[in-house]
């Protein structure tokens, strides 16, 4: 068999492998939406506990068409992808600069590992002391909470960098700045991107903790504000928005890893050498 | 031109509990355009000498001194392992020395050696996708693209299958016969040293235990008469040395 066969065959695979990992992911909600749906049909527990689906659903229809639903949404999405990038940009040049100059590290590591077990949520209150409630403390709140998987996976891909490769490029006389751009880059940034992938992932969690304690608008706000209107249905189409707008951000970040890494796909493909 | 004199070298590295000396005062002479292959037992100090002419490591004692120019030679390297970058493509990482050539250049160099080293249809394979054959020929190429004046191979072809080997052997010393580069070629397989070298050095323990010159011309029949013997002197000399340590003990 040559290989352009055994290519496209492995090729063939992976997509019948990623079909039925989609349609075994699908396996769960659907027993857990049959579980809901026979409940309140046949009234197994309180509808203001767990509100009917029919009700979560008109509700639903209610803040899309009236677009508040997709308002509170673009909040919340703007405090994470502007404290994301604020959060970036600190933490990936340090990261970088800390990698490089591991003599710095006794000055900031140590400091830099007690702040990194503080969860963002517990400095809130400080910093609406020193903010107010307005959108500066959600921000920091964000940036917090991306900063450290970003540093510490930048930091962890500079620092694992293969010294074989160093020697290639010593071998070859290349310069400082070409070893940086060349290796060091390039082979820190899947690491980089795991830290940027699990940073989205916390800010977007962080973010809601912090705008069910002090804010006016989002996605956390909306389900603070359906409590105390006592509207469960609400509740849930805003966990559940939560959840989805977090699964749609991680994927689209993974096709973009994908996209800028795409060596990584080349060595998860069983080639079937032998 | 990079022939290359080499006298009285000597490395060592310190461990936490001893000093392992790897080259206890080698010296020998390369010359420009020649095939000179080191052999020894793993351990023996010939990756030493490779890196200390590669100038990735420091010598401790002796002196390199490069025939003709008087400075260091341009020096390409090919490793025990292809060490090529996962990130770049097959063609990217055969030029990846080629930091300031115009892109005409770099075109015609990798279409080059491409096409000498048969890997034109892998040019945009990514290294995960290659064989251990084909990577180990794409580190050739890199290396041959850097358009050295002296290439070192330290066992490039250590890890590869009896009849891989075999191939790239052949292909190396066509190549040799192309390409007039000096070759300095590490290995501790004596039918290969045989086979690839006009002449065999041999290396014990850090010191070079004696010469065995090969007068025949390429491509080798690996069987002929001249190789068999070779490999024969070879080993005598190898044996020798490990009979005298057997005496001493």
């Amino acid at each position: 068999m040559n290989g352009g066969a055994i290519t496209v065959m492995a090729w063939q695979n992976n997509n019948l492998n990623s079909l039925a990992k989609f349609a075994a992911g699908l396996v769960l909600p659907a027993v857990v939406l049959t579980i809901w749906v026979l409940g309140a049909q046949f009234a197994l527990w309180n509808s203001y506990v767990i509100p009917p689906p029919a009700a979560v659903l008109q509700t639903l229809e209610h803040l899309l068409t009236s677009g508040l639903l997709l308002q509170h949404i673009g909040v919340s999405l703007y405090r994470v992808f502007a404290g994301f990038t604020l959060a970036l940009l600190f933490a990936f040049p340090l990261g970088i600069l800390l990698g490089m100059q591991a003599r710095w590290n006794p000055f900031v590591g140590p400091s830099l590992e007690m702040l990194r077990h503080i969860p963002p949520l517990a400095a809130l209150p400080m910093l609406i002391l020193w903010f107010g409630i307005g959108e500066l403390p959600k921000l920091l709140i964000v940036v917090l909470a991306t900063f450290f998987p970003i540093f510490l996976n930048t930091l962890h891909g500079v620092n694992n960098c293969d010294k074989k490769w160093l020697e290639v490029a010593r071998s070859f006389q290349l310069s400082h700045w070409q070893v940086f751009c060349r290796i060091i880059l390039p082979a820190a940034l899947p690491s980089v991107l795991v830290g940027m992938r699990l940073g989205l992932g916390y800010s977007w969690r962080a973010l809601v903790g912090a705008e069910l304690i002090a804010a006016a608008s989002g996605i956390g706000y909306m389900i603070l504000d359906a409590e105390q209107l006592s509207r469960p249905d609400i509740i849930v189409i805003g966990i559940l928005t939560i959840g989805i707008v977090g699964t749609v951000i991680d994927g689209l970040f993974f096709r973009l890893t994908a996209r800028l890494i795409p060596w990584q796909a080349a060595m998860e493909v069983d080639y079937g050498r032998g | 031109m990079a022939g290359v004199d080499v006298c009285g070298l000597t490395k060592e590295y310190r461990l936490p509990d001893r000093t392992l000396a790897a080259l206890q005062g080698f010296s020998a002479s390369f010359d420009d355009g020649s095939f000179t292959v080191i052999v020894g037992r793993s351990g023996c100090g010939k990756t030493t000498l490779l890196r200390l002419l590669s100038g990735l490591e420091e010598k401790d004692g002796g002196e390199i001194r490069w025939k003709q120019t008087g400075r260091p030679a341009k020096v390409g390297i090919v490793f025990q392992e292809p060490r090529l970058l996962p990130w770049l493509t097959v063609g990217e990482n055969m030029l990846f020395s080629q930091t300031s050539a115009a892109a005409a250049n770099k075109a015609q160099l990798l279409e080059q050696y491409l096409q000498l080293l048969r890997l034109e249809p892998f040019r945009d394979a990514y290294p995960a996708q290659l064989s251990g054959g084909m990577a180990q020929r794409v580190s050739l190429g890199r290396t041959l693209c850097y358009e050295p004046d002296l290439i070192l191979m330290d066992e490039p072809f250590g890890a590869l299958d009896y009849f891989t080997r075999r191939h790239l052997q052949q292909e190396l010393s066509e190549l040799f016969l192309s390409q007039k580069k000096t070759v300095i070629f590490v290995t501790h397989d004596v039918s290969e040293a045989a086979y690839l070298g006009q002449r065999v050095l041999v290396l014990d323990a850090g010191r070079l235990v004696g010469e065995v010159p090969i007068h025949a011309t390429y491509p080798r029949n690996p069987l002929s008469a001249e190789l068999l013997s070779a490999q024969q002197q070879i080993l005598d000399l190898l044996g020798g040395q490990t009979r005298r340590k057997m005496e001493v003990l």
